[in-house]
């Protein structure tokens, strides 16, 4: 059942899910508190990303992406934007679950979480890209569009994201009731 | 409790929500097949406005207009964009093709923002994790996904709470520079993390106490089946289908500048 015999406490899989249950409606209340937002459903929040990756952080990539994969589909359940069925799967299920990626560096935070916003931030990219070259004109770079638009939102949760985890590594919060 | 008003799911009775999430969703995608199909204004616009008795007997205009409000944005800049480009094209001219091409476009946007909003809007996410556990998804993922949408508002209030507590003991949030606001988010981060884990412990004791994941096949209280109205919606979308594949094959679409003409003369 669990991988992690080596451990001498093995977790029971109902308190893993019980876990990715309470910290997906912890990042699911942070994204309501809005610094600021963008017309297309973007927003820059105070930190919604940080329960997820925490998460990551803390059970592995397994857990992380399971987790960022639920946390995703309930954003397209609370905030849909919905205009393409490319779009939608790369904007919600993909985009988040990459912020599960995290996992893979539990012991290096940093390099975890730019990998995960970094890859959510492909994600909306190529999202982005298929959105603009279905609507826009021939003649159009969609990419740079893209690029731009998702830029825009994507770099400053990073930064508030990196700032947050470093400053939640500092407190050691990471690893208790473990 | 301003800012987590709208986490309240209003539990609303119309035919509209009482249809099977699964028809809605495959409604949903048959009028995005069908908005693909047509590249001309007039079908695009019967398909926008064929959607609207949808909204009006669902009773969620409010919410409808809200999430249009939010896609006018976008529309306008597929409009314009579409329509410089053209514009520049066709030498500086306005030309009924590129008036066309453009309202098109930004029509075939708005419908499927008007169809996928139908289909959110009228589905609690109660029925959609009903819906995605019967269409065979991993029980532990519909039921994460259930259970956390449940918990939003129980953590919003208390994140609430807790930034209330903090400011009555002289946090202040919107003060000083930008690395300065982030770290003013810490002393509510962690009393909140702390909780979620405790809440987590909590919520883990209570499934195990109620046998959570023992039986391998688990049977439900709630079942979806198809009722009456679901199979008249069903009927209503493949015959939108043949139509519409009908008349894209058969028929000439009349165009916007044929119409003028028509009207001119």
């Amino acid at each position: 059942m669990n991988e992690e015999t080596s451990k001498p406490k093995i977790i029971s899989k109902t308190r893993i899910i019980a876990e990715v249950v309470s910290f997906v409606a912890l990042a699911t209340a942070l994204s309501y508190i809005k610094v600021f937002s963008l017309p297309q459903g973007g927003s820059v929040t105070a930190g919604s990303m940080v329960p997820i990756i925490w998460l990551a952080l803390r059970r592995g990539p397994k857990v992380g992406v399971f987790a960022a994969a639920v946390y995703g589909l309930v954003q397209l359940a609370v905030e849909p934007y919905i205009f393409h069925p490319v779009q939608v799967l790369l904007d919600y299920p993909i985009a988040f679950g990459a912020l599960g990626l995290a996992g893979f560096f539990q012991n290096k935070p940093f390099l975890g979480v730019n990998v995960g916003i970094w890859g959510r931030f492909i994600a909306h990219f190529i999202s982005g890209v298929i959105f603009f070259a279905s609507f826009a004109p021939e003649g159009m770079h969609p990419a740079i569009y893209s690029a731009i638009y998702n830029g825009g939102y994507i770099l400053p949760e990073l930064a508030i994201s990196i700032y947050i985890i470093y400053l939640l590594q500092e407190t050691k919060i990471l690893k208790i009731f473990l | 409790m301003s800012m987590f008003d709208g986490l309240k799911y209003r539990r609303v009775f119309s035919p509209i929500h009482n249809l099977d999430p699964r028809v809605k969703f495959t409604y949903a995608c048959i009028i995005f097949i069908v908005a693909i199909l047509f590249w001309e204004f007039i079908p695009l616009l019967v398909l926008f406005v064929i959607q609207v008795p949808f909204v009006i007997l669902a009773r969620v205009r409010r919410e409808w207009l809200r999430s249009m409000k939010g896609a006018a944005f976008l529309a306008s800049v597929i409009f314009t964009v579409n329509f410089a480009v053209s514009f520049i094209n066709s030498g500086y001219m306005i030309t009924f093709v590129a008036l066309e091409y453009a309202l098109a476009m930004t029509f075939r946007f708005l419908v499927l923002v008007e169809s996928f909003s139908i289909f959110f809007l009228t589905t609690s996410p109660d029925h959609l994790g009903l819906a995605l556990e019967q269409t065979r998804v991993p029980y532990e993922f519909c039921f994460a996904f259930t259970t956390a949408v449940r918990f939003v508002p129980v953590l919003a209030e208390e994140a609430q709470t807790i930034m209330d507590a903090q400011k009555a003991r002289g946090l202040e949030l919107e003060k000083g520079n930008f690395l300065r606001r982030i770290r003013n988010y810490i002393p509510i981060l962690i009393p909140l993390i702390v909780s979620a884990i405790r809440r987590s412990l909590e919520l883990a004791e209570a499934m195990e106490s109620r046998a959570w994941g023992v039986s391998k096949k688990r049977t439900n209280l709630y079942e979806l089946k198809l009722h009456g109205s679901d199979y008249v919606l069903l009927t209503v979308t493949v015959v939108l289908l043949v139509a519409a594949i009908y008349v894209r094959l058969y028929l000439p679409v009349p165009r916007l500048a044929e119409i003028f003409d028509y009207f001119a003369h």
